[in-house]
């Protein structure tokens, strides 16, 4: 593939479209989405469970769950490169290779009865076509790169002996081992303990500035954003209503949604009497409203409010946000 | 709170060891948990702290009786339950209630929400002429329609299953309820609403909570004390106000500087709020 220009980003996703199709009808989980990622930058989507976050990360791999669910429209760009044109073996080149995926429980990712090493030779063998010693000996290198301790007695071990926290850097290890531009990430510290999980996002971004990677980090947990995304987009019913980078996000969120979901956070450092709380529920995917999905829950809102969709409104360089209220 | 009022319930020295059976019988045994003593009064929320792999789950579980302590006692009123009568022990079956992590395995599918919120009544002998209304106003409490009544887990979203769970546990109106990550698994939006439930609950009420929690921040929210687990042993107890800005424990500095990272960002933007 040809090295892309430095004004083409890393990942350009334009419009897409991913419906599920089930007895209950046809719903948009992801509803006319568009992002980019560039290298040596993380992007956090943000967003609760059924908000359409994972659908977006997995069906930009095209590992979308099928047949229950299709992408039907839209583009998907890798350095420029439509990957929803591509054929089923060309995507097998890109998943492992120059795009690799980190899900949430490493326990189910890795294969209990292999060993580390089997699994990362593995990756190395389909992708680097690296065999025998050589193989060995990056296999050896990836997993001190994660710092995985004794990492020659790591190789022979089976995943079940390592500890959560090490069997997440035994993952990265597999996801690095195609030497990856892009990583996708869908909570990879959701199932880890608050000291481990503050030491692998460090490692992450260390492995990050030495590698350029672009990171797709896919999270519901607003500490996790504050420490490892540099722009943030926050999806609600399928769409993605604000894009700011994360210090703006914190500082001056636009959007109500956003705004309400972080002053719902408890605070460690004070007593409140009392939380903020969203009331109302998210629509279903399958019945989505007229107008903006969040306006029954929405405190600002008005009659325009549920009967038109609102606008993305460009409120900053980085900056956007779907909400009348931006609207001059 | 713990001044003058007696204790509900106790656990003293307790120890549980897990010890492995068949070819791995050669392991050393599970020290779970370790010489552990807690005391909880009434109208007060106690945290159990700690990562996973502290013992805190088994303690939980220890203090409701589903797992058997390997030394030590548990008392509820004052009662060891070792040697309690059977009376006594269903008396404590009765107010001792318990909320789980995960309600989604915590709810029998095949069960109609009604059911599942009268099953703990029948069990302990509430008239049927009765057990409609107690249904009834334990599900208006946690603030479910009764339209809810005859749906089955599987129709609600994560936080009304949770808002069913919590009904069921208060329908036998009892005097403790052990909290085992009760918000761990649901949204930012969702998890606020249901702290906020569980206070009103507790001042409505007047139970006490035993919440097991990894999370500080929904500590600092629900609990007027705080135990901090490590290792099968609690290694500082205190008032969670008094803990958390002077902590003793290096152990409970690290797990309050993890939970603080995010801070210094956040603070603008909530208190713009």
């Amino acid at each position: 593939m040809a090295t892309s220009p430095t004004d083409i980003p890393l990942l350009e996703v334009r419009d897409l479209e991913t419906h599920l199709f089930t007895k209950r009808g046809v719903g948009r989980p992801v509803d006319s989405v568009s992002f980019t990622v560039n290298a040596r930058e993380t992007l956090g989507l943000v967003g609760e469970s059924g908000s359409g976050k994972s659908l977006t990360a997995l069906s930009v791999m095209r590992l979308n769950p099928k047949p229950a669910s299709r992408i039907v429209g839209g583009e998907v760009l890798f350095c420029g490169e439509d990957l929803l044109r591509k054929t089923d073996s060309a995507m097998r080149r890109y998943r492992g290779g120059k795009m690799a995926l980190i899900l949430q429980d490493p326990m189910t990712a890795l294969n209990p009865v292999y060993t580390v090493g089997n699994q990362i030779r593995e990756t190395l063998r389909v992708h680097r076509g690296l065999r025998g010693a050589r193989s060995r000996d990056v296999a050896v290198e990836l997993l001190d790169r994660v710092r995985i301790p004794d990492p020659k007695v790591g190789l022979a071990a089976y995943p079940h002996q390592f500890s959560g926290g090490m069997r997440q850097r035994v993952v990265s290890a597999i996801a690095l081992s195609g030497k990856p531009k892009l990583l996708i990430a869908d909570e990879p510290t959701t199932a880890l303990d608050v000291t481990v999980q503050a030491l692998y996002l460090q490692l992450l971004k260390a492995i990050q500035t030495e590698d350029g990677l672009g990171i797709l980090f896919v999270t519901h947990d607003f500490s996790v954003v504050a420490r490892m995304c540099d722009r943030v987009a926050v999806m609600y019913a399928g769409k993605i209503v604000e894009t700011a980078p994360t210090a703006d996000l914190f500082a001056a969120p636009k959007h109500p949604y956003t705004e309400a979901l972080l002053k719902s956070v408890p605070d460690v450092d004070r007593r409140t009497d009392r939380l903020y709380s969203i009331s109302g529920q998210p629509p279903s995917v399958f019945a989505p409203p007229s107008g903006c999905a969040f306006a029954n829950r929405c405190s600002y809102a008005d009659a325009r409010c549920h009967r038109e969709m609102p606008p993305e409104i460009q409120v900053g360089p980085q900056n956007t946000v779907k909400c009348w209220r931006y609207v001059s | 709170m713990s001044t003058g009022t007696p204790p509900i319930l106790e656990a003293h020295k307790i120890s549980k060891h897990f010890h492995p059976h068949g070819w791995l019988r050669r392991h050393p045994a599970t020290r779970a948990v370790e010489d552990l003593s807690l005391t909880l009064y009434s109208n007060e929320t106690l945290a159990l702290v700690g990562e996973s792999g502290s013992g805190k789950t088994t303690t939980a579980r220890m203090l409701l009786r589903l797992e058997t302590p390997s030394s030590g006692s548990v008392r509820f009123d004052g009662v060891d339950l070792d040697k309690a009568s059977r009376a006594q022990i269903e008396r404590y079956r009765a107010s001792v209630q318990a909320v789980f992590q995960d309600p989604w395995s915590s709810l029998n599918p095949r069960m109609r929400v009604r059911d599942i919120i009268a099953e703990p009544l029948a069990i302990n002998g509430i008239i049927k002429t009765e057990i409609d209304t107690r249904v009834r106003s334990a599900l208006a409490s946690v603030g479910l329609e009764e339209a809810a009544l005859r749906g089955f887990p599987h129709e609600f979203s994560g936080g009304q299953r949770q808002r069913i769970a919590i009904a069921r546990a208060i329908a036998l109106r009892p005097r403790v309820i052990i909290l085992d990550e009760p918000v761990s698994s649901l949204d930012v939006s969702v998890r606020a609403q249901i702290m906020n439930l569980l206070k009103d609950l507790q001042s409505a009420y007047g139970m006490s909570y035993l919440l097991i929690s990894h999370d500080l921040a929904t500590v600092r929210f629900l609990a007027n004390r705080v135990s901090v687990m490590h290792l099968g042993r609690i290694v500082e107890e205190g008032d969670t106000d008094a803990t958390f800005e002077h902590p003793s424990h290096p152990y409970t500095r690290t797990l309050i500087a993890a939970a603080r990272m995010v801070r210094p960002i956040l603070a603008s933007g909530i208190a713009a709020g």
